[in-house]
């Protein structure tokens, strides 16, 4: 049996070689992206959605490719902060496909849940550029990464404790008002009228 | 009736000199944009952009030797148990046919490699971190797992790739986590920084070996590996 994989690898592999079938010998492939790390302008709250700036890739190679962006930290590390989970990132126009250095601005979106843990966020937007139909046993891809950056800080916790602030003043204000109509002896006589017969 | 005539002589005094003054500048300006030109200036910027560019975009593997008996390797064929083929050579006619060019300010070049996948999409070989001592690389892939096959070569459906080049003694294992390309940079230690001089390109040519199984299970005599390069900044 395994003779009969040898020699048919070896006409798999070796016969379109063979026949100068090869791949093209030059064609190339290449990704480019902006080096200046994507941040959000502000802080981000749990619970929220922000619209991050665009992506700017660009295809560097000499024939078209398809470009896809994805969330990844790099395991060499981009800095000091948290993780970002993939989730947390909407990213639009995956696949994009892209001719020779043509670029393209790719939408991104943060999306962070209630439960959010306060501080600094960061992570690597790798954009990888592919080409359909390869015909070689090696299928080499190039991609480009740049840094995510963001902090979340409890904004929403704080809308709250405003809100309670707010309620608390509004109950002492109505508390001086009923002891000043008390002490002045003021009397506020509430009366209903009602149609008789 | 005096101090009236005393104001009306200070007025037409003050607009006196206020158009005199004026049609001087008018004067003086008409004299300035008479010949007017314009001067364009060009300059150039520092790249805002990082990026990798790989060449060719596919290869395949050849001079396939290793294996035993019956299934030893054969031209571009890979035998077993862990025969080897690989994409340029080193020795006397050394070649490296994948020419990676780095493009930008300042950063660093990773590389990744990917699981074997047969043409039938069955048992896929996974990639295995060879035994230094007897394989030669240079360091170890963390990422991962130690190869199971004696002497530290890939156990069944393992393989391993390794990337070299010219001027880096030692060849890199490649891994599915992206990690430094420590043949990029060409200093005898090698490296996987990217340095090139402002508005140029820093490159690179590389080779890869691959090592096959002990043995597989699938049938398929048709095999396909990815390898990515992947340009970052400095501080990752």
């Amino acid at each position: 049996m395994h003779t009969l994989i040898r020699t048919g690898l070896a006409l798999t592999v070796g016969l379109p070689a063979a026949l100068g079938l090869a791949v093209p010998a030059y064609a190339s492939i290449g990704v480019g992206i902006q080096s200046n790390p994507v941040r959000l302008g502000g802080v981000a709250h749990p619970g929220s959605t922000y619209a991050l700036p665009s992506l700017y890739v660009i295809n560097t190679g000499t024939q078209a490719e398809s470009v896809s962006v994805r969330v990844e930290r790099l395991s060499t590390g981009s800095g000091p902060g948290l993780s970002v989970p993939g989730s947390w990132i909407q990213i639009s126009g995956q696949g994009t496909q892209l001719a020779p250095d043509q670029s393209a601005l790719i939408s991104l979106e943060l999306h962070t849940p209630g439960n959010a843990q306060p501080g600094s966020y960061a992570t690597d937007l790798v954009a990888t550029g592919s080409i359909a139909g390869t015909s070689g046993d090696v299928n080499f891809g190039a991609a480009a990464a740049t840094g995510l950056e963001f902090s979340v800080t409890p904004g929403p916790g704080s809308a709250v404790a405003a809100w309670r602030w707010w309620l608390f003043v509004a109950l002492i204000v109505l508390a001086a008002i009923v002891v000043i109509v008390r002490r002045t002896g003021l009397r506020i006589h509430f009366e209903l009228r009602g149609t008789h017969a | 009736m005096r101090n009236a005539v005393i104001v009306v002589a200070a007025l037409l005094v003050v607009f006196f000199l206020f158009t005199r003054h004026s049609s001087t500048a008018t004067t003086g300006q008409a004299q300035v944009t008479g010949g007017s030109g314009t001067t364009t200036g060009h300059f150039n910027v520092v790249p805002t952009i990082r990026s990798v560019t790989v060449s060719p975009g596919t290869v395949t593997f050849g001079d396939c030797n290793g294996g035993d008996g019956d299934t030893n390797s054969i031209g571009s064929a890979l035998g077993y148990p862990n025969g080897s083929c690989s994409v340029g050579s080193v020795g006397v006619n050394e070649t490296f046919p994948i020419t990676v060019t780095y493009t930008g300010i300042p950063g660093k070049v990773l590389v990744t490699g990917s699981n074997a996948v047969p043409a039938d999409n069955g048992t896929q070989w996974s990639l295995c971190n060879p035994d230094i001592s007897t394989a030669g690389t240079s360091s170890s892939s963390a990422a991962a797992p130690d190869c199971s096959g004696g002497n530290g070569l890939p156990g069944v459906n393992q393989y391993t790739v390794t990337n070299f080049a010219s001027g880096v003694a030692y060849a890199n294992p490649l891994s599915t986590s992206a990690s430094c390309d420590q043949e990029f940079d060409a200093v005898p230690t090698g490296g996987c920084t990217a340095a090139p001089p402002e508005l140029q390109s820093q490159v690179q040519h590389e080779g890869l070996v691959l090592t096959g199984p002990e043995t597989w299970d699938d049938h398929s005599t048709s095999w396909t590996v990815a390898v990515t390069w992947t340009a970052v900044g400095p501080s990752s």
